[in-house]
């Protein structure tokens, strides 16, 4: 699903932030990323959604290599990635409903679709009875929690998460967690950021370990159980 | 069994992904209103103004199409012909099918003519040893002959005669009227324009305010997969509206002037005994109207969108 072949990437004004990836993450695996901060897991999972260009190396998404996307096709290489962001990024003027609806509305969803779907969402992630707030009204893990509503609504069969647990306490940390491995148990491919050493090692997945750029560790597929 | 799609076609995804921009376009106004409705009210100003002159000059044509062309034309006749070579001339042009009627004038009536308007004193005519003035021959062209250029080549024919000195058409009021409107209207036509491009600017850069407002918005949005014409729509809608409200307050200002004048105008006609009534916007021209203000609206978003948000990129 998505395959990494001797990537590297050094930021215009940067020094190097990735140097001579490969890896290959099959249909239906799910991963955690992990290093110390500054060692290039934004830019990794950046490099996926096409947010930025790698300067070496070629990396293949959904059969597709990004070296040679045309830019029109960039916005449905997009749809078939739910993003989460280290910061949540959400619209500050519409309310959690139209912020977690917005995926449906780009990607066409009938309207009566789309309130049922953002509502599950919403309640995956115990948001459902704040559908009518803003988002300046939640806290910091509420608003996370949201992008993790907005990133799973429309069902895409990648999910890249940068640290989405930053912000939450421990139990809902694990929480989310549990819902990511349901999403894994449903098909969908995962590759999360996170730091959180001891609730990753906790978990029985596949851990690739960053560390000044370089792919240091990969665990491979770990026994479920 | 066969699962319903999720996904709307065709059509209907169309229909709603555009009362969505267009819900989120009117957000957009409201939030801003006394920005919009300032915009809109220049926009109003700059298609009134040409536009008012337009219907303005419409009326002028109106009130003088009834008004009857009198052209003349004078043959000055070369002053050594004999009277028959006169004489033949004048049946000659009495035998024309463009000449509707003739009218000799001699070089004495021509001085007596010349002589009573002007009240000259009859001693410095006395003292004049010859009659100086030629004969003319005032020819009436055909009714059916209207342009100035037939005119003018039948002139142009008369001047050939081997009695003729001079052709003189006299130009009549009305023709120089006519020539005045034409440059008038053009003169409008070109303000027109200018005003069209005027409305343009203010409408692109207003739209690309508003785009750099919603800069991060519309990041956020590319980052969830939205096509550029996603992005566009909204604001393209906000150009549209922009462009109709600023059509529809050129009309209410038209409208609003003609009301103005009609009184002073009525009156004035009445005195040259005319029934002539002000026109204002009819129905036709109202609707042209708003489409062109709906037009430049939209043309001047999309000027600025189409650079704006390629410019803004995750
Ligand atoms: N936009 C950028 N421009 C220049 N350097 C950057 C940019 N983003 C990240 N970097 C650099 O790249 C390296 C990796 O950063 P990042 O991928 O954010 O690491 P992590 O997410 O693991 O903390 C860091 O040294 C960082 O300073
Ligand atoms: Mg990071």
């Amino acid at each position: 699903m998505i395959h990494f072949y001797k990537i590297s990437k050094r930021y215009p004004k940067g020094q190097q932030a990735l140097s001579n990836i490969s890896f290959e993450l099959k249909v239906g695996e799910m991963a955690f990323l992990t290093g110390h901060s500054g060692s290039g897991k934004s830019t990794l999972l950046k490099l996926i959604a096409f947010l930025e260009r790698p300067t070496g190396g070629e990396i293949i998404v959904h059969g597709k290599n990004l070296n040679r996307l045309k830019k029109k096709h960039i916005p449905s290489l997009r749809r078939q990635i739910g993003l989460i962001f280290q910061n949540p990024n959400l619209l500050p003027h519409r309310t959690i409903f139209d912020n977690v609806a917005l995926p449906l509305n780009i990607a066409g969803f009938r309207l009566r679709e789309t309130g049922g779907r953002v509502r599950a969402a919403l309640s995956k992630v115990g948001l459902l009875e704040k559908e009518k707030c803003y988002p300046d009204m939640l806290s910091c893990g509420e608003q996370q929690r949201v992008g993790i509503a907005r990133a799973i609504v429309a069902k895409p069969p990648i999910i890249l998460a940068d640290e989405p647990t930053g912000n939450l306490d421990p139990a809902l940390s694990r929480e989310i967690m549990k819902l990511f491995s349901e999403f894994n148990q449903a098909g969908v491919t995962l590759l999360v950021a996170s730091h959180d050493i001891a609730l990753i090692e906790s978990l029985p997945f596949r851990i690739l370990t960053l560390k000044q750029g370089q792919l240091v560790h990969d665990t491979g597929a770990r026994d479920h159980g | 069994m066969v699962r319903k799609s999720p996904y709307t076609t065709g059509f209907l995804t169309y229909l709603i992904g555009h009362i969505q921009a267009l819900k989120i376009s009117l957000s957009q106004l409201k939030k801003s209103s006394l920005s919009t409705f300032i915009t809109c009210m220049v926009i109003g100003i700059s298609l009134a103004l040409p536009v008012g002159m337009m219907v303005l000059l419409k009326n002028v044509r109106v009130a003088t199409a009834g008004l009857k062309n009198t052209n003349q034309i004078s043959i000055y006749l070369k002053t050594d012909i004999s009277d028959k070579q006169r004489n033949d001339l004048l049946t000659l042009l009495n035998k024309d099918q463009s000449i509707h009627k003739t009218t000799y004038v001699s070089p004495e009536e021509g001085l007596k003519a010349f002589q009573d308007p002007l009240g000259l004193d009859k001693e410095l005519l006395a003292d004049l040893k010859e009659n100086p003035l030629p004969g003319v021959v005032v020819v009436e062209p055909e009714p059916s002959l209207k342009d100035f250029l037939q005119i003018n080549q039948l002139a142009t024919r008369l001047k050939e005669l081997p009695q003729v000195d001079q052709v003189q058409i006299d130009m009549a009021w009305l023709q120089r009227l006519n020539a005045i409107l034409i440059l008038i209207h053009r003169f409008i036509f070109a303000i027109m324009l200018l005003f069209a491009l005027g409305v343009l600017l203010i409408i692109s850069h207003t739209i690309q305010l508003i785009t750099e407002n919603y800069r991060d918005e519309i990041m956020i949005i590319k980052l969830l997969g939205a096509s550029n014409s996603f992005i566009k729509r909204p604001f393209l809608y906000s150009g549209l509206l922009y462009g109709l409200i600023g059509g529809f307050i050129g009309w209410f200002l038209i409208f609003l002037i003609i009301g103005f004048l009609r009184g002073p105008i009525e009156q004035l006609a009445l005195l040259y005994n005319s029934d002539f009534q002000l026109q204002g916007l009819n129905l036709h021209l109202s609707l042209l109207l708003l489409a062109f203000g709906g037009l430049l609206g939209y043309l001047g978003s999309w000027l600025s969108v189409c650079r704006h948000i390629k410019a803004i990129e995750p």
